[in-house]
């Protein structure tokens, strides 16, 4: 679907497997491998760098690595920082004049690939951006470039493949340093574009290597829809906002989802949504099955003692309406006792292909079981709708 | 880049990939609905079916599909201006490079899929600048110009919903927006207060549209039917700014009111990326706040709520013409409810419309029938009427004739007689001018060395169908092959009967009974009169020899033969027929 960030650990396997050289890095996952393992895999010989590899920028204000430690040392960062964190990265410490420290990034720009450099590099890069020099990467130039680089150009070139074979959206690596025409990844930030997943080089990234940021773990149900949404050719997003929230989103459409999040938002009720997340592009019954089930499972378990779902969305295109209620009402099937003793309303508001038998549909299945509920066409707007939930809530 | 002039003055015909039953049916409805006499859609690429039954109005029609595009004949090619890819998204940029070589005169079209690669999107782009066409997408819904064009499931993909939403009429606002489904909102938003929409489309929720933004307001600023611009946006790059630009540098002067979509990011700590590929703030300026306050200054009217923004529609609507939707255009939409499937369609004339005449040759209305419509040539006419004559019958020892001649003997009526007879026509008796074909066909089209097809064969210890006979000789050759092979004297290219003749070479080569033999010849100068002088595209060839078209004439012309030596020995009436016992020896295996 978009752009996803890559561990430091992969990516720089994959840069220093291209430009021929060993990596001394290792990766240890919390809910993969074993701490026992990995202290079989340290010497006590030499000295590390153990860093939390999930995405988050400026680790060392931030303690999430400790540089220049024994080998028990890195087994006890790993120990107390497992609960909030899960992905590690730890390699063999390097000693190096600090003023070799240079900077490097590459971002893929609707004008090509923008290239980011400066041989003053560093953690205090923002701060010391007068140095930066910005061009655009083509072929032609990659021997010009690599001479403002200071970096070999069968070097530079190895590392455009990399960004280009794998689908790098975006490469940064700050720190790096040159030593003996090689070169060395000090730090590596990465964004793929996930939705190459099916054509990339044998050994390159998977879904296994994205890492979301912070200290997040997702839910079940995150997770769930992030494998319905891999395997289909239809849309799927669920993200969680406030666990025990009073308002579900079961929503269809990019953009039509948004707005009505962003409704909630406006009218100060932000903090009572569950979750935000969108189905779009015709999903199958069975998908709009396993969709609902997973919105549902948050809502049923969030403590709030008021609770709506809302099912909305626009004026489709060409989802039927139709097809994907039935899918809905199916998803619904298995938590009615539930959804009836948690008092959970509903409102509706949908407009596309079948949609009066849709709506129709749907009315009279909460009608019989009697669950309270509000259905409307797209005659109602999507901020009148909106409004009229809030009202219910206060 | 996007031109609606010239929009407005091209007369739609689209390839559409990928079979979308229902995008296409709307297309098409479309059509009729705003009274184009042609359904838009031309064709379709998609798997094995040779034509795909579609509705215009309530009468049912046929549209011609191709696996591959280089199966599309020459003058449907030089037909198509748009395409309409609603193929998978890993399909799309093989399909694009495929189209824009193929149609010259090709201006734009849509790509539907969700989850093209970033690089796609930008080799795409590329090519779009490079042709001068007019893409929208990755992930959009396509575009429409009412009473013009509506490229896409934009709108809707029932006539209700086209309908319901005033498109067949254009109206005064025009609609821009990152998602597909807020294009139809705003459409069907436009169409409660009857002011219509001039222009819409999705540039699509991806992170390089092809077509962008300021493209599409540069273009609409010239437009004279749009009033006012409604413009959707989201959180996620910055395409919202050169909007601004443009306005604040007064190259765009029409109103326009724009809602940007994703404040609710702000209470995410860690913000997700929300329902399209490019809706995620990475930098400040990426914010829908951000965007906003930007559009604002420039002099857009763009409100912080939704709900601001349908008042201020509203405000805007209440002075705009009203359109309404034509009673002629009613009648239509409601002829279209009588739509009826039958169970089998046919492209040959009914009894009433028989349009054959009396001066026709025989071989002129059977070749007609056989290849669906009347021959162009003489050459084909000629030819057919050649192998009426020569393969009549063959004496009364081949198989079919024996059979014929062994049931009409038991006292079994004509037509058993006759069916017995044909039933031994296959590949070892009289159907091999297909199989035949076939080996010519795609010795010439994958160019193949006709050592190499020997090879084949030889190697398969298969024998080459259309090669070789029991009688005949190199030194003895067959009277009816050298008679066939006249007919393509003088022919331009005669590529399939010099591919034979070449394959013949080597075979007489090795063994002097190897020669072209009378199927072989009927299929390849068959092939040769069908492609230079009726002028079928390669794809249509095949499909020729898919339908076994090459050995209807052997079974049409034999049927006669066949029927002569069951009246023959009906005539003769000897009685039952045994074998003798020495016919039959027992051995050991």
């Amino acid at each position: 679907m978009a752009r996803k960030k890559s561990t430091e650990y992969k990516t720089k396997v994959l840069l220093y497997r291209q430009l021929g050289e060993e990596y001394g890095g290792l990766s240890f996952n919390t809910l993969h491998n074993s701490i026992n393992k990995l202290r079989s895999q340290l010497s006590k010989n030499i000295t590390y760098v153990v860093k939390v590899d999930q995405g988050i920028k400026k680790r060392l204000k931030s303690g999430l690595m400790r540089v220049k430690v024994t080998n028990e040392d890195v087994i006890k960062f790993i120990q107390d920082k497992k609960n909030q964190y899960y992905s590690f990265i730890i390699e063999p410490y390097l000693d190096y004049p600090k003023d070799n420290e240079r900077y490097l990034s590459l971002n893929l720009e609707e004008n090509g690939i923008n290239v980011l450099f400066s041989l003053k590099g560093g953690v205090d890069i923002e701060q010391n951006s007068t140095g930066v020099i910005k061009l655009i990467y083509d072929e032609k130039n990659n021997d010009d470039i690599s001479k403002k680089l200071k970096v070999p150009a069968s070097r530079l070139e190895s590392m455009m493949k990399v960004f280009k074979e794998n689908n790098f959206c975006f490469l940064e690596c700050n720190p790096y340093i040159v030593k003996d025409s090689k070169i060395i990844f000090l730090d590596a930030a990465c964004e793929v574009d996930d939705t190459a997943v099916l054509n990339l080089p044998s050994g390159s990234w998977q879904e296994d290597d994205f890492v979301y940021g912070q200290n997040i773990l997702k839910t079940e149900e995150e997770n769930i829809v992030t494998k319905l949404s891999q395997s289909s050719l239809s849309s799927f997003n669920l993200s969680v906002l406030n666990p025990n929230g009073s308002i579900g989103l079961l929503l269809s459409g990019g953009g039509a989802s948004l707005v009505i999040a962003d409704e909630f938002y406006n009218l100060g009720m932000g903090g009572q949504l569950v979750n935000y997340g969108e189905y779009s592009g015709n999903p199958s019954r069975q998908e709009t099955i396993i969709y609902t089930k997973a919105v549902f499972s948050l809502l049923l378990k969030s403590k709030s003692s008021k609770k709506i779902m809302v099912i909305g969305g626009g004026v489709a295109n060409f989802t039927d309406i139709l097809a994907t209620f039935t899918g809905i009402i199916d998803g619904m099937k298995g938590r009615i006792d539930d959804i009836k003793k948690q008092k959970i309303m509903f409102f509706v508001r949908r407009g596309g292909p079948n949609q009066e038998a849709g709506l129709a549909m749907i009315k009279s299945f909460f009608d019989e079981s009697q669950i309270p509920n509000q259905v409307s066409g797209p005659q109602l707007s999507i901020s009148q709708f909106v409004e009229n939930i809030v009202w219910e809530i206060k | 880049m996007i031109n609606l002039d010239i929009i407005k003055k091209t007369n739609p015909a689209m390839i559409a990939i990928s079979n979308h039953r229902e995008i296409i049916q709307s297309i098409l409805d479309y059509d009729f609905l705003i009274k184009r006499e042609n359904p838009s859609i031309k064709c379709i690429i998609t798997g094995s079916k040779n034509y795909e039954r579609y509705y215009f109005g309530n009468k049912q029609i046929v549209i011609p599909c191709f696996q591959r595009t280089t199966q599309i004949p020459h003058d449907l090619i030089k037909q198509i201006n748009y395409f309409v890819n609603l193929s998978s998204a890993r399909r799309v940029v093989k399909e694009i490079y495929n189209l824009v070589g193929l149609f010259p005169n090709l201006i734009g079209g849509m790509i539907f899929a969700e989850g093209v690669t970033e690089q796609d999107a930008l080799n795409i782009k590329q090519i779009s600048v490079d042709k001068k066409l007019f893409i929208v997408g990755p992930a959009s819904v396509g575009c429409i110009l009412p009473g013009v064009v509506k490229l896409g499931p934009i709108g809707g993909v029932t006539a209700k919903q086209i309908i319901d939403a005033g498109l067949t009429t254009p109206g005064s606002f025009a609609v821009v927006s990152a998602s597909g489904g807020m294009t139809n909102e705003l459409i069907n938003l436009a169409s409660s207060y009857q002011t219509g929409i001039s222009f819409a489309t999705s540039v699509g929720g991806d992170r390089f549209p092809i077509t962008e933004p300021r493209e599409v307001f540069l273009d609409l600023e010239r437009d004279s039917k749009t009033s006012c611009i409604l413009y959707y946006g989201e959180l996620g790059e910055t395409y919202e700014y050169e909007i601004a630009s443009l306005v604040s540098s007064h190259k765009v002067t029409k109103p326009i009111l724009a809602y940007i979509s994703g404040a609710i990011s702000n209470i995410f700590e860690n913000p997700p990326q929300f329902g399209h590929a490019k809706a995620i703030a990475e930098t400040k300026e990426e914010t829908a706040q951000a965007k906003r306050k930007a559009l604002v200054e420039a002099g857009v009217i763009c409100p912080d709520t939704y709900s601001e923004f349908v008042a201020k529609f509203a405000e805007i609507a209440s002075s705009m013409k009203k359109v309404t939707i034509s009673d002629a255009t009613m009648v239509r939409y409601n002829q279209m409810n009588a739509r009826k499937k039958s169970l089998f369609i046919t492209s040959l004339p009914g009894p009433d419309e028989y349009s054959f005449s009396l001066e026709d040759s025989y071989a002129f209305i059977v070749g007609s029938m056989f290849l669906g419509r009347k021959l162009k040539s003489s050459e084909l006419e000629n030819l057919i009427d050649l192998i009426l004559k020569t393969a009549v019958d063959n004496g009364p020892h081949v198989s079919g004739a024996v059979n014929t001649m062994i049931t009409a003997r038991a006292g079994r009526d004509l037509a058993t007689s006759l069916a017995s007879g044909v039933l031994t026509i296959g590949p070892r008796f009289g159907g091999a001018t297909n199989e035949a074909a076939r080996i010519w066909f795609e010795g010439v089209i994958n160019n193949i060395d006709p050592k190499d097809t020997v090879e084949k064969f030889a190697s398969l210890r298969q024998p080459i169908l259309g090669i070789g006979h029991l009688k005949y000789r190199v030194d003895n050759p067959d009277p009816r092959v050298q008679s066939l092979l006249e007919v393509t004297k003088g022919f331009n290219k005669k590529l399939f009967t010099n591919y034979a003749l070449s394959v013949e070479k080597i075979t007489t080569g090795k063994k002097g009974n190897l020669i072209l033999n009378f199927d072989g010849a009927i299929a390849s100068v068959m092939l040769d009169v069908l492609s230079e002088k009726e002028k079928l595209s390669t794809g249509e060839l095949e499909r020729l020899i898919e339908s076994e078209f090459f050995n209807a004439l052997f079974i049409a012309s034999r049927t006669v033969g066949l029927l002569a030596r069951a009246l023959d020995q009906k005539r003769l009436d000897e009685g039952l027929f045994r074998l003798p016992e020495e016919d039959v020896k027992e051995v050991d295996v």
